[in-house]
């Protein structure tokens, strides 16, 4: 299509051009003919006009009429009247009033008129050539010869015609040829569109034979390559699809069969998925309808876990682990919630997904762990106090046995007093200190700045710092978070490791004290009660050293390798900082130092959470 | 696949070339058309017949005793001359063949057609030629052409009767004619092709004498049948006519005595008649009839009133001056012509060589005392009434207006003009050679396109036509030494200066140039007129559409 509309318009281009050179051309010559032809005229016709022989112009006239192409020859006498009109006798002697006619009677040099002559006649060219007579100026008179532009015209339009003819003709046979050549193309496309249209309903099988050895047999060539690759593409997607639908399966199964709940909600907080346990772990019917409805509106707005939810919604930091509480009948269930968010491919939040680890019952082993470690502890503890007591005991005893008989006997009774109160004493002490160890810890949890308890507990040390010549570094972090911590005990700790510290090194030393916050990549050590991560306290001697066999029981009640002292120091703050949800370690080397690590864990602990069952003792 | 493609390319290929082939052959010979050729396109048809009218009866159809146009007309048709004329004057061979001019224009060779003959059946010879241009020599009246005879060789002598033979006239052999001629004469040739020149059979008429002229036997394309007088002349085809067989098959020329021009128009409504004269009203009165052929053309003529400068009313140029002053000629023109004519001021129609129409001649002087200071100058100024006569030859309507007309404006002068008509051609010339005329209306038609052939009829004081009795010394010589005067250039000044003292003196009141105005029925064709009138239109070539005549 383009083609043709390209050959039309070269075809009117060079109808034009040539038209107008053919126009411009013939023009000329017929120009010079009528010039050559009148300058004759004039030449023979001077003599007459000299003596208005009109008989003999006009007698010139018509001879000089007779070439075809020649519409009139016209001679003009000095006062411009016709002398000689060719074929037309009836205007000699009268002056012409046309327009042609007064512009060639005055031209002064030849002049070419073109002119449009009424219907019947035709176009031509007025050549007037006026008449000066051989050295004067004086004009005798005026020539004119029409020509016929008809010829011309007839000409340009055979050029027009043959143009015409040979550009239709060209079209026309360019129009088959590519007819019948696109035929050829179009066969072996329409095969091909067969074949695309057989593939779309799903139908491989098609095979295109096209040998037309150009590109649509590349083409179609192609297609078969194309048609195999989509047929392998298929096969695999096929593939795909079953094994996907095989995790699919595998998935539901998963969710169906695992012991955690799992459930994920939209960033609105409308539940997305449920599997049966969550269903389970938040009593929440195993059939009815879930999925869909906002979590604020099944579990109530004051849930622990709608609230969470809330938390991690409108925060944009992932959150790590948190234990919550859930009201499930009567009961309390710790779960452990583990969140993560589903991102979509933008990168934008698309779902929460919440794991729900029911840890009640793991609760509870840890509170009966703890308790039976209590227990432990107290059959140790009882074993020691026994111990410890005894001795008092008989001394008191003994003394009390002698008291009947060695009453009167000089100096008893003092030594009476000076042991038995004594002795009262220390089994008091003890008692006392035993209470404590087993005392059921209340703690008063406030938040509390680390770096502060530890000044306070440093400087109520100081006194005895300075006498024993020991060296304090301190290396506090900056910018602490802050803990749910009970001072008073947890100074109390601090006292006990700095107190013991300062017995390791009587000839002087050095204590270092350090506190930071690390946080904590998961290696698989922690415990199960897991935090962002801990802040870590550490007081480091340069005392004797402890020896490993007695750091195995450095922490045990009434171990201790003083003399004075109870051996419930340690174990007290072993206590303390256990129920603060830490955990503290003890490195040592003989003869190098002793370093005691604390950690205590930064977390959101909504609540203490106390073991259901009663106290330790 | 490929060689498809390939054949295919080399089929445009070849068909494009023969197209261009064709199409360049096609523009290189140009078509020759005639493109305003007029007549010769259609195919020309034979059969027909065909009717002119005649505005009198002519004297005699002897071409050597012919005067008058009537004769003139029918003779054309019977005889050829050694030479004749196209449309436009231009002398073309007709009896002679071929001619050769020799001696810078002194010898002139005539070669005679081999196959031309006379309707009687016998050829045409070069005695022929030489016996019917001596005759006219001798004949009288005096031929128009007597001034171009007289240059032949031995030609006075021979009018003089001191010779039996034209010595410059010579019959070589069988067809040829040698005439030579005194001096050059350029307007020798011409003169052969006017009707007075034509060749008549030497025996036919030596034996008829004077009853040729009724019994005419030419060699033309038509030959003589019947002539019944005042009513018809009849002819017919002459089948043996050496430059082809005439289209029509017979001509009837219709005479209507007087020119009653009604009639004539009635014969031509009624499709009696294949040409008529236009005249004033006519082309009204045709108006309704579609397809006639108007033809117009300036004529070599001029209409005039002749006035008799000796009779005693009409001695006195300066009230001849006024007389020709009266009247308004575009008022005359418009009113009883329509227009159709030229006002004449002067005595050569345009177109005739000579001068430019716009340099007017004087007319006559107002300080011009005359010799003869009258009583019709005094008369006319005292308030006194001058009675004037003039005399028509024809009667027709316009001619009535036209007089009438005239008579109105001389009214005003104190003229009182009384309006003769004598339509009898020769009473009429018989009427203005006599005494009795005063003021004669004349239409004179030049025989030869030459000024001499106005000037000197009309003007020089021994010729017949000259009826004013104009006699005037300068003038007649200038008159004779025109006529030989060979510079064109020269001869034009002597013209100028004739007609400037003709004018002064004013023996005729030019009124109107006549123009030849014929109208024909829309079927006749190939009807071209010259210049010298319409009767002078050989009907040779002329045919008559098929199926288109009513008769």
């Amino acid at each position: 299509m383009a083609n043709a509309c390209m050959l039309i318009l070269l075809l009117g281009v060079l109808i034009i051009t040539l038209v107008w050179f053919q126009n411009h051309s013939i023009r000329q010559q017929l120009e010079q003919r009528g010039k050559a032809i009148a300058q004759s005229l004039v030449a023979t016709s001077t003599k007459a006009l000299l003596t208005y022989d009109y008989i003999t112009l006009e007698q010139f006239a018509n001879q000089a009429a007779q070439d075809p192409n020649i519409l009139y020859v016209v001679v003009h006498d000095k006062e411009n009247r016709v002398a000689g009109f060719s074929n037309r006798p009836d205007l000699q002697g009268k002056k012409l009033t046309d327009k042609i006619s007064h512009g060639a009677v005055s031209a002064t040099s030849p002049l070419v008129q073109r002119f449009d002559t009424e219907s019947g006649s035709q176009p031509g060219l007025d050549v007037a050539l006026p008449v000066f007579l051989p050295d004067s100026m004086s004009r005798w008179g005026t020539i004119r010869v029409g020509l016929s532009l008809t010829s011309m015209y007839r000409q340009i339009q055979q050029t027009i015609w043959i143009i015409l003819g040979i550009g239709i003709v060209a079209l026309i046979t360019g129009t088959v040829i590519s007819f019948l050549g696109a035929q050829r193309v179009t066969r072996s496309l329409g095969e091909l569109v067969w074949a695309t249209m057989d593939m779309a309903k799903g139908n491989f099988t098609h095979t295109i034979g096209i040998k037309t050895g150009d590109e649509v047999e590349v083409l179609a060539a192609n297609f078969a390559v194309m048609t195999k690759e989509i047929v392998a593409h298929q096969e695999r997607q096929e593939e795909q699809l079953k094994e996907i639908q095989r995790l699919q399966d595998y998935t539901e199964k998963l969710m169906i069969t695992m012991a955690d709940g799992l459930m994920s909600v939209d960033m609105k907080g409308t539940v997305v998925t449920i599997n049966p346990a969550a269903r389970t772990l938040l009593g929440l019917s195993p059939i009815n309808g879930i999925e869909g409805k906002n979590i604020a509106a099944i579990l109530g707005e004051s849930s622990q876990l709608v609230l969470l939810v809330q938390e991690i919604i409108h925060q944009p930091a992932p959150v790590s682990h948190r234990e919550i509480e859930i009201r499930k009948d009567a009961e309390v269930q710790t779960i452990l919630l583990g969140s993560s968010i589903l991102h979509g491919a933008k990168g934008n939040r698309l779902e929460i997904i919440l794991n729900l680890h029911d840890i009640t019952e793991l609760k509870k082993l840890e509170a009966r762990i703890r308790q039976s470690e209590r227990l432990a502890g107290l059959g140790t503890l009882a074993a020691g106090m026994a111990h410890e007591i005894r001795n008092p005991l008989s001394a008191i005893k003994t003394f009390v046995q002698l008291l009947p008989r060695k009453i009167d006997k000089p100096g008893f009774l003092e030594k009476f007093n000076r042991t038995v109160p004594r002795e009262t004493e220390r089994i008091n002490v003890l008692v006392e200190e035993l209470l404590e160890l087993s005392r059921i810890p209340r703690y008063e949890y406030a938040t509390t700045d680390i770096n502060e308890l530890l000044r306070q507990s440093v400087d109520a040390v100081e006194e005895d710092l300075q006498r024993t010549n020991v060296e304090y570094h301190q290396d506090l972090q900056d910018n602490l978070p802050l803990i749910q911590a009970d001072s008073n005990q947890l100074i109390k700790a601090f006292n006990n490791l700095i107190r013991n510290a300062i017995q390791a090194m009587p000839d002087g030393g050095r204590l270092t004290t350090r506190i930071f916050y690390e946080e904590f990549a998961d290696d698989g050590k922690q415990p199960i009660t897991q935090t962002n991560g801990r802040i870590i306290i550490i007081f480091q001697d340069t005392g004797q050293g402890i020896s490993p066999k007695e750091l195995q029981q450095i922490f045990n009640p009434f171990f201790t390798t003083k003399d004075s002292g109870t051996g419930l120091g340690l174990p007290i703050t072993h206590k303390v900082i256990t129920e603060h949800g830490g955990r503290i370690d003890v490195e040592s080397k003989k003869g190098q130092g002793t370093k005691f690590t604390i950690q205590l864990p930064i977390d959101e602990k909504i609540s203490v959470l106390t073991p259901s069952s009663p106290g330790l003792l | 696949m490929g060689s498809y493609r390939l054949l295919r390319l080399m089929f445009i290929c070849v068909g494009l070339s023969v197209i261009f082939l064709t199409s360049s052959c096609e523009q290189s010979p140009e078509k020759a058309e005639t493109i305003n050729k007029t007549s010769q396109i259609k195919q020309a048809a034979k059969g027909g017949f065909y009717h002119a009218p005649l505005l009198n009866n002519p004297a005699t159809l002897d071409p050597a005793y012919v005067q008058d146009q009537y004769g003139t007309a029918v003779v054309q048709q019977l005889f050829d001359g050694l030479v004749r004329f196209d449309p436009y004057l231009l002398v073309l061979p007709a009896l002679a063949e071929t001619w050769q001019v020799q001696e810078n224009g002194k010898n002139y060779r005539f070669t005679l057609q081999k196959n031309a003959r006379f309707h009687n059946g016998t050829m045409v010879t070069a005695k022929d030629v030489v016996f019917s241009l001596s005759r006219l020599l001798r004949v009288s009246p005096t031929p128009a052409i007597m001034p171009q005879l007289l240059k032949i060789d031995g030609a006075q002598a021979y009018r003089d009767h001191h010779t039996d033979v034209v010595a410059g006239l010579q019959a070589i052999d069988e067809h040829v004619v040698l005439i030579r001629l005194e001096e050059p004469h350029a307007p020798f040739l011409t003169a052969l092709g006017m009707y007075q020149a034509k060749i008549v059979p030497k025996a036919e008429v030596l034996r008829l004498g004077e009853t040729f002229g009724r019994k005419p036997v030419g060699s033309g394309p038509f030959r003589f049948v019947s002539w019944e007088q005042n009513k018809r002349i009849q002819l017919e085809r002459f089948s043996d006519y050496f430059a082809g067989e005439a289209l029509l098959d017979k001509v009837e020329y219709r005479i209507y005595p007087g020119g009653e021009i009604n009639q004539i128009l009635t014969d031509f409504r009624n499709g009696e008649l294949e040409e008529m004269l236009v005249l004033g009203n006519i082309r009204e009165a045709l108006s309704s009839q579609k397809g006639l052929q108007w033809f117009h053309r300036p004529a070599l003529s001029l209409l005039f009133y002749g006035l008799k400068v000796d009779h005693p009313n009409l001695n006195n140029p300066e009230f001849r001056g006024k007389l020709s002053a009266a009247i308004d000629r575009e008022k005359l023109l418009s009113e009883v012509y329509n227009g159709q004519f030229e006002s004449a001021e002067r005595i050569l129609p345009p177109g005739m060589p000579g001068v430019s129409q716009e340099e007017k001649p004087q007319p006559p002087a107002a300080n011009v005392t005359g010799p003869k200071e009258s009583n019709s100058l005094s008369a006319a100024g005292k308030g006194g009434v001058l009675s004037l006569e003039i005399v028509s030859g024809s009667k027709s309507a316009f001619a009535q207006a036209e007089l009438s007309f005239v008579r109105q404006a001389w009214a005003e002068l104190g003229v009182d003009l009384t309006i003769q008509y004598i339509t009898d051609w020769s009473e009429f010339e018989a009427y203005i050679n006599s005494d009795q005329v005063q003021i004669y209306r004349y239409a004179w038609f030049a025989d030869m396109p030459d000024p001499d052939s106005f000037f000197y009829p009309l003007f020089a004081s021994s010729s017949p036509a000259n009826f004013m009795g104009y006699q005037d010394e300068k003038v007649n010589s200038l008159i004779l030494s025109a006529r030989g005067e060979s510079d064109p250039a020269q001869r034009a000044e002597m013209y100028r200066e004739i007609e400037a003292l003709i004018m002064e003196s004013m023996p005729v009141i030019p009124l109107i140039y006549p123009s030849v105005d014929r109208v024909y029925q829309s079927y006749v064709q190939g009807a071209q007129p010259s210049a010298l009138g319409a009767d002078y239109m050989p009907l040779h070539r002329v045919w008559i559409q098929n199926g288109l005549q009513s008769q």
